[in-house]
C-alpha cells in the first residue's frame, strides 16, 4: 500500500506551537510561583553582607536570626534587617496558612567588611536552627577570601585545596564563576581564594565556596575577607586553576 | 482566518503575561577579570559619527571586506570564464576535474561528485538528529535547550521529561512537524526569561524550519536531502541567527570580553585580528570585542544573503569545531548542532543568492554597456555592505548598557 504523505498546514503549526507554549508557561506558572511574583526589593548597597535565610516566615524567625548573629562581635543586632521590610508577626503567620515560599533575605550592616567571618555566620545561624543557603558579599572590587583549615597535613591536601573548583566541577556548574584562582599553604593551613574583579553593586555568593570546600574535605574553621595587599604566593604552590 | 487571528491573540496574550527575568547564565566562565573601558562603546561627539575612531575603523574595514567579497561574487561569472577558458582549457584529466570541482565548490555551483553527495546526505541526517543529543545533554544538565538556561529545581523534572520525549521523537524521526512546533514553542517560551535568551537560542529555530516542512509520516521516510526551499530557509534562519548573535556580542561587550578573559586563546583568530588591524593597542580587549562580533556579523550576513555560502560555512565550521575541541572543550559540546547545520548547508547543491536581481541586471548590461555593468556591481556591493554594517554599529553606540550583567 502506498502511503499518502501529508504536510502540516499553517493553522496546525500555529495551533501546536501556541498550545505547546501555553503548556510550558502553565508548568512554569504552577510550579514556579515564586518567579511570577513581584521582584523583591533590591539589596541595599550599604550592606556588605546579605544572607538568604531558608526559613524566615515571621518575626519569631527574624528574632532568632538576630539572636544568632548577636553572638558575633562585629554584627550590630539592630542593623540586621529583613529586606522585605515588614515581616509578619507570629500570629499573622499562623493565620495565613501554607505559602509557597518561606525564605527571605536578611541584610547585615558591618563597619569593617574585613571582620566578617562566614564560617562564624553559618555556625551562629545553625546554632539557632536556621540555615543561610546564600551568603552574598559585595562592596570591595578586589578582595580575596582566606580560609583557615584545621587539617592540611601534606602537599596532597594542598593540591586538593588548590584544585577546589576543579574537583567540585559537578557542584560548581554555573557556580563559583567569581573565583579567579586558589592558592594554598599547608604550612600555614591556609587556603586563599582570589575573587575576580567585582563590579559596583554586584555580589558573590560565598556559600558556594563553603560548599565546595566541604566537598573536597577541607572544611574551614574561619573564612575571612581580605582587601589589603596580597602576600607573596608560596613558591611551591603556583596560583593556577 | 478568524481562528488564526484568535490563536495568535491568545499566543500574544500569553507572551505579554511573561515577565522578564535575569536567569540567563552562560555555561562557560565569563566573568570579567578587569573592567572594560565602557566609554569606547558609547557616544563620543568629538569624533566622526560620534563613534570612537577605533570602532569606526573596524566598521569600515569590515564594510570594505564585505563590499569586496560581494563584488567578487557578482563578477563570479566573469571569473568563471577566466578559470574555464584560460586555466582549465590548458589542463587535462584529473587535475582539470579537481580544479573545476573546486571552482564549483567555491562559487556555490552544484558539485557533481559521489562523495560530496554522500557527505551531503550524511550531513542532513546529522543536522536533523543532532538536536536530540543537545536536548538530552541539556536535560541531564538540569537545563532547557542549552546549558545556558538552568532550570528551576521546582519545575526541572517536567521540562527534563518533555525534552527527553522531544529528543525521542527527533531520534526516531516521528511526527517531525510536531517536533518543529514544539521547538518553535519552546523558543517562544524562552522570551519569558528575556529577549536576550531567545536571541541567543535563535539558531535552534533553524532545524524547526525543516521539521515543520516535513510530512507527518516522516517516520516512514529516509530524509537525506533538503529541498531547495528548505535549504534556502535553513540558510536564511541560520545566517540571521549568527548575524544577530554578532551584534549581540558588541552590545553585550562585558560577556564577550569575560569569555576572552577566561579563555585567552580565543583572541588569537586571524580574521578577527585582520579586522582589529591598525587599532589602538591600548584598547586591545575593546577592539577585539567589536572585531569578534563583526566577524560573526559578516559570516552571518554572507550566509543569509547567499554570497560564497560554502566558503563561509567552511570558515564557521572551522571556528565552531575549534571552539568545541580546542578552546572550551566538553562544555561546548552542544556546538555539534550548528556544526551539523553548517555541514548540511555547505554540502547542498541548491545554493542561491538573495541578490540574484543584481546579477541578472549586471549580466544584461554586460554585453551592451560593460562599464555600466561594472558600475552597477561596484555601487551595489558598496551599498549592500554599508547598509549591512554601519547603521547598526552606529546605532549601538546610542544604547545604554549599564544594566547588562555578564
Amino acid at each position: 500500500m502506498t502511503t499518502r504523505f501529508r504536510l502540516a498546514t499553517p493553522l496546525q503549526i500555529i495551533a501546536l506551537t501556541v498550545a505547546w507554549l501555553a503548556a510550558l508557561l502553565l508548568i512554569d506558572y504552577t510550579k514556579n510561583p515564586h518567579l511570577w511574583t513581584k521582584a523583591p526589593p533590591p539589596r541595599p548597597a550599604s550592606a556588605p553582607l546579605s544572607l538568604y535565610v531558608n526559613h524566615l516566615c515571621c518575626t519569631g524567625c527574624l528574632a532568632d536570626v538576630r539572636a544568632g548573629l548577636q553572638t558575633l562581635p562585629w554584627v550590630e543586632p539592630e542593623k540586621v534587617r529583613a529586606r522585605q521590610g515588614k515581616v509578619l508577626t507570629v500570629k499573622e503567620a499562623e493565620a495565613l496558612g501554607p505559602a509557597g515560599e518561606y525564605g527571605g533575605w536578611v541584610d547585615v550592616q558591618v563597619k569593617d567588611p574585613g571582620s566578617i567571618d562566614f564560617v562564624a555566620v553559618d555556625r551562629a545561624l545553625r546554632d539557632k536552627g536556621l540555615v543561610a543557603s546564600r551568603m552574598e558579599f559585595g562592596g570591595p572590587p578586589h578582595f580575596r577570601l582566606e580560609a583557615q583549615v584545621a587539617h592540611m597535613c601534606c602537599g596532597i591536601c594542598e593540591d586538593a585545596a588548590r584544585r577546589t573548583t576543579e574537583l567540585t566541577r559537578a557542584l560548581a556548574a554555573a557556580r563559583l564563576l567569581w573565583v579567579d584562582s586558589v592558592t594554598a599553604d599547608h604550612a600555614k593551613h591556609l587556603i586563599i581564594v582570589h575573587a575576580r574583579y567585582l563590579e559596583p553593586g554586584k555580589t558573590v555568593d560565598v556559600s558556594e565556596l563553603l560548599a565546595a570546600l566541604d566537598q573536597v574535605g577541607l572544611a574551614p574553621y574561619s573564612l575571612r575577607v581580605q582587601t589589603g595587599a596580597e602576600q607573596a604566593v608560596p613558591a611551591e604552590s603556583p596560583a593556577t586553576m | 482566518m478568524r481562528r488564526v487571528g484568535a490563536t495568535l491573540a491568545i499566543g500574544a496574550s500569553l507572551l505579554a503575561l511573561a515577565s522578564p527575568a535575569a536567569a540567563h547564565e552562560r555555561f562557560i566562565k565569563h566573568q570579567l577579570k578587569k573592567p572594560l573601558q565602557n566609554w569606547f562603546f558609547g557616544r563620543d561627539p568629538r569624533h566622526l559619527l560620534g563613534m570612537d575612531p577605533n570602532m569606526l575603523h573596524i566598521g569600515l574595514l569590515v564594510t570594505g571586506v564585505l563590499a569586496g567579497a560581494i563584488a567578487v561574487w557578482f563578477l563570479r561569472e566573469r571569473l568563471d570564464e577566466v578559470v574555464r577558458y584560460r586555466l582549465l582549457a590548458r589542463l587535462r584529466g584529473a587535475l582539470q576535474r579537481h580544479v573545476h570541482n573546486l571552482a564549483c565548490f567555491l562559487t556555490d555551483k552544484p558539485v557533481r561528485l559521489g562523495w560530496f553527495y554522500a557527505l551531503g546526505e550524511w550531513a542532513v541526517i546529522v543536522f536533523l538528529r543532532s538536536p536530540a543529543l543537545v536536548l538530552m545533554y541539556s536535560a541531564t544538565n538540569d537545563s532547557l535547550v542549552m546549558p545556558s538556561y538552568p532550570l528551576e529545581p521546582s519545575s526541572a523534572v517536567y521540562f527534563k521529561f518533555l525534552q527527553a520525549l522531544l529528543a525521542l521523537l527527533i531520534l526516531t524521526q516521528t511526527l517531525l512537524p510536531l517536533c518543529g512546533a514544539l521547538i518553535l514553542g519552546t523558543w517562544l517560551y524562552l522570551f519569558r526569561w528575556g529577549w536576550f535568551v531567545a536571541v541567543d537560542a535563535l539558531p535552534v529555530v533553524t532545524v524547526a524550519v525543516v521539521y515543520l516542512s516535513a510530512p507527518w509520516q516522516s517516520h516512514k521516510l529516509a530524509i537525506t536531502r533538503l529541498t531547495p526551499l528548505q535549504t534556502r530557509l535553513v540558510r536564511l534562519v541560520l545566517g540571521f541567527g549568527f548575524l544577530v548573535l554578532g551584534w549581540m556580542k558588541v552590545y553585550n561587550h562585558d560577556l564577550t570580553a569575560g569569555v576572552a578573559d577566561n579563555y585567552p586563546g580565543v583572541m588569537n583568530d586571524p580574521l578577527v585580528g585582520l579586522f582589529a588591524f591598525g587599532t589602538d593597542a591600548a584598547l586591545r580587549r575593546e577592539t577585539w570585542v567589536v572585531a569578534f562580533g563583526m566577524a560573526e556579523v559578516l559570516s552571518g550576513f554572507m550566509l543569509m544573503a547567499g554570497f560564497f555560502t560554502r566558503f563561509w560555512c567552511m570558515m564557521m565550521l572551522w571556528v565552531f569545531t575549534k571552539l568545541m575541541l580546542v578552546d572550551f572543550g566538553w562544555a561546548e559540546i552542544p556546538h555539534i548542532y550548528p556544526i551539523g547545520a553548517l555541514l548540511a548547508v555547505m554540502a547542498s547543491n541548491h545554493l542561491k543568492t538573495e541578490f540574484d536581481l543584481v546579477e541578472r541586471k549586471a549580466r544584461a548590461l554586460r554585453r551592451d554597456v560593460p562599464l555600466r555593468s561594472y558600475a552597477l556591481v561596484a555601487v551595489s556591493a558598496i551599498l549592500i555592505a554599508v547598509i549591512a554594517v554601519l547603521p547598526i554599529l552606529w546605532g549601538l553606540s546610542f544604547t545604554d548598557r549599564s544594566l547588562l550583567n555578564p
